[in-house]
């Protein structure tokens, strides 16, 4: 390996970048110099133009980069010294723009991702046409030389066709899915933003039209508005869903869409990390749930969340999802105990303890500085609302210990877990986990339990599966299956 | 619960560590004094003064966890083995976290003028969904674990294949 430099342009561009961010200090500075200053003018000009010169050279001169079959290593920094290494085969994407002021001088800016994580791992600001060449050039042969022997699944020559969504399970989906309401608290929101903005008489006319309605008129008023929001709701979501298809082709799911704008997306099976079951607070009522799939690195902004099974009933779910995704290890045998037998107990006291804190907090922000609130009627009033919140908090907390669940089978494991209201349940391949957290502190320890966070990637950054009062003993089994 | 072949961090990260909070320590001193002589010598301002107290008291986090070093360093401990890193805080707050060889994207060695002159590393590892660092370890054994985690790496049974 030898030690390289970027193309000498680097030191342009680098100068250049200098100078947009300093432009207005400078140009400020300019301005601000007294008429027995100006014969410096010269001199200061020159004297920035050295400095940033100077300093681009320098920035060119520390960095250097240098690479095998294997891996990219780059050095940068004069005091503060980074070393990034990046083997060519987990290289995600590599991002090469030429701008037109860079084709004379054949070069271009690369960017190198490895992470996915937003920001780009190395920034080449101006490398030479051959040296962008050669990079590319190893990071294809180490990742052709890792799919040679990888055998991702096996191929299927032709489109099949493996779900298509009924009328019913569409109009089901729609009415379920409370976008309506969305929609009618956006209007309403829109309402209070533009409300600022309104012609007075048009305000003034509103105002006086509220002021003398009855109750009864008002209620009406609120209930249209409702309905209209979830009838605008309904067709958004069946014009989005309309004849919703997943077809499987070669290596890839096909999802296709739409009543007046067909919308096809492909996804490499490779880019599935997670298969996501979802159920809402509505849904459960009525035993349906939804599937999606978290995605890697989305390079379509639109499918960063992608629907798999618009609506299913909860007992066909697994059943639709293996026919869907062509897989057959969805069959979780080895359930674990998901959460301690007190669980339940210490999430509500917790939970409570909380609630409490905040209570003492305001009655005592009440008390000092609104004391003429501090009344009866308005004590009374409280107590009643916090008994509310309080029997809403303790079933929303039994209900998130007792919906949480772990299983795994052969190389898929299942996680559940809800916030009392939601449930969400991940199927997640061994190899798709990239991270396992445990936090708590030392008195849960000594009751043998730890919260359990579990890692994989969603787009380009991590999706936090969070799992409490986890036994330890469960994690130990966990820990062995993930490192089979 | 930590365990016991967990390696802990060398001696000389205490320093370290001591030195960032007395950097930290003297430069909050240096603007709370500055703000002092600028604004509150000889008479009252009622914002300086605001924002004085607001210093002194972000001050104390610097003092905290200089009394917390020793702590810290008891219970900051990694391991690496075949499979996976683990890494280890705390002891009334614990945290660990268990990062699968063969998920590792990348790992970089970081190292300011203090951790020079110390000879040691931040060993940053990451993977395609999150990073941790391994702060302050010695520099012979980051640039072997560097080693060590990328051929691990390299050579993982399997192979994440995002495209």
């Amino acid at each position: 390996m030898t030690k390289q430099h970027q193309s000498w342009f680097a030191i342009v561009v680098n100068f250049f970048s200098h100078i947009k961010i300093m432009i207005w200090p400078i140009i400020l500075g300019l301005f601000n110099i007294k008429n027995d200053g100006v014969i410096f003018l010269p001199l200061i000009v020159l004297g920035i133009f050295v400095v940033f010169v100077g300093s681009a050279w320098i920035q060119w001169l520390f960095f250097t980069f240098e690479f095998d079959d294997n891996e990219l290593s780059v050095k940068q920094g004069i005091f503060n010294k980074k070393q990034v290494h990046v083997p060519f085969e987990r290289i995600q994407t590599i991002s090469r723009t030429m701008p037109f002021y860079y084709q004379p001088f054949q070069s271009v800016r690369l960017q190198i991702d490895t992470s996915g994580q937003g920001k780009p791992e190395v920034v080449f600001d101006a490398l030479s046409l051959t040296q962008a060449d050669i990079i590319e050039q190893k990071r294809r042969s180490a990742q052709n030389k890792k799919t040679s022997v990888e055998e991702i699944r096996p191929k299927q020559s032709i489109s099949e066709l493996r779900y298509h969504v009924t009328n019913r399970d569409l109009m089901l989906y729609a009415v379920t899915s409370l976008s309506g309401l969305g929609g009618f608290l956006a209007l309403f929101t829109l309402w209070t933003q533009i409300d600022d903005i309104l012609p007075k008489h048009l305000k003034a006319t509103f105002t006086d039209f509220v002021n003398h309605q009855s109750m009864i008129v008002l209620s009406s008023l609120i209930v249209i508005g409702l309905f209209i929001g979830i009838v605008v709701g309904f067709f958004r979501i069946y014009n989005q869903y309309f004849d919703f298809k997943v077809l499987h082709e070669e290596n890839h799911l096909v999802i296709s869409r739409g009543l007046l704008a067909r919308k096809s997306v492909q996804l490499k099976f490779s880019r599935i990390q997670a298969v996501q079951l979802r159920q809402t607070l509505l849904r459960r009522m009525v035993k349906l749930m939804s599937a999606n799939v978290l995605l890697s690195a989305s390079r379509d902004e639109d499918d960063k969340k992608t629907v798999l099974i618009p609506v299913v009933s909860s007992q066909k779910a697994t059943t639709t999802l293996q026919k869907v995704l062509g897989v057959d290890d969805f069959d979780i045998k080895q359930w674990q105990p998901s959460a301690i037998k007190t669980a339940a107990w210490y999430q509500v006291r917790f939970s409570l303890l909380r609630l409490a804190t905040m209570i003492v907090v305001l009655s005592g922000i009440v008390m000092i500085w609104l004391p003429k609130y501090w009344d009866w009627h308005n004590i009374l009033l409280g107590i009643l609302i916090a008994l509310v919140v309080v029997v809403f908090l303790i079933l929303k907390n039994i209900m998130t210990i007792k919906d949480q669940k772990i299983g795994y089978c052969e190389s898929v494991i299942y996680l559940q877990r809800s916030n009392g209201l939601t449930k969400e349940g991940y199927f997640i391949t061994r190899d798709k986990i990239q991270g396992l957290n445990t936090h708590g502190l030392y008195t849960l320890a000594a009751k043998k339990a730890t919260h359990l966070d579990i890692i994989v990637r969603d787009d380009n950054g991590e999706h936090t599966i969070r799992l409490r009062y986890v036994p330890e003993q469960t994690i130990t089994v966990l820990n062995k299956w993930l490192f089979l | 619960m930590i365990p016991e072949k967990a390696t802990q961090l060398p001696k000389t990260a205490k320093i370290v560590w001591l030195i960032h909070d007395v950097i930290a320590l003297l430069f909050l001193v240096v603007v709370e004094i500055i703000i002092y002589m600028l604004f509150l010598r000889g008479n009252f301002h009622q914002l300086a003064m605001m924002i004085l107290i607001i210093m002194v008291l972000i001050a104390i986090l610097p003092v905290i966890h200089m009394t917390l070093i020793p702590y810290f360093y008891r219970f900051r401990r990694y391991v690496i083995d075949d499979q996976a890193v683990y890494i280890y805080r705390g002891f009334i707050f614990r945290k660990s976290e268990s990062i699968p060889l063969n998920r590792i994207q990348n790992v970089d060695t970081k190292q300011g003028p203090i951790l020079r002159y110390f000879k040691l590393m931040d060993l940053s590892i990451e993977t395609a969904a999150h990073g941790f660092q391994i702060e302050a370890i010695g520099e012979v054994t980051a640039k072997k674990l560097r080693g060590q985690l990328v051929e691990a790496a390299l050579h993982a049974r399997e192979v994440a294949s995002d495209d």
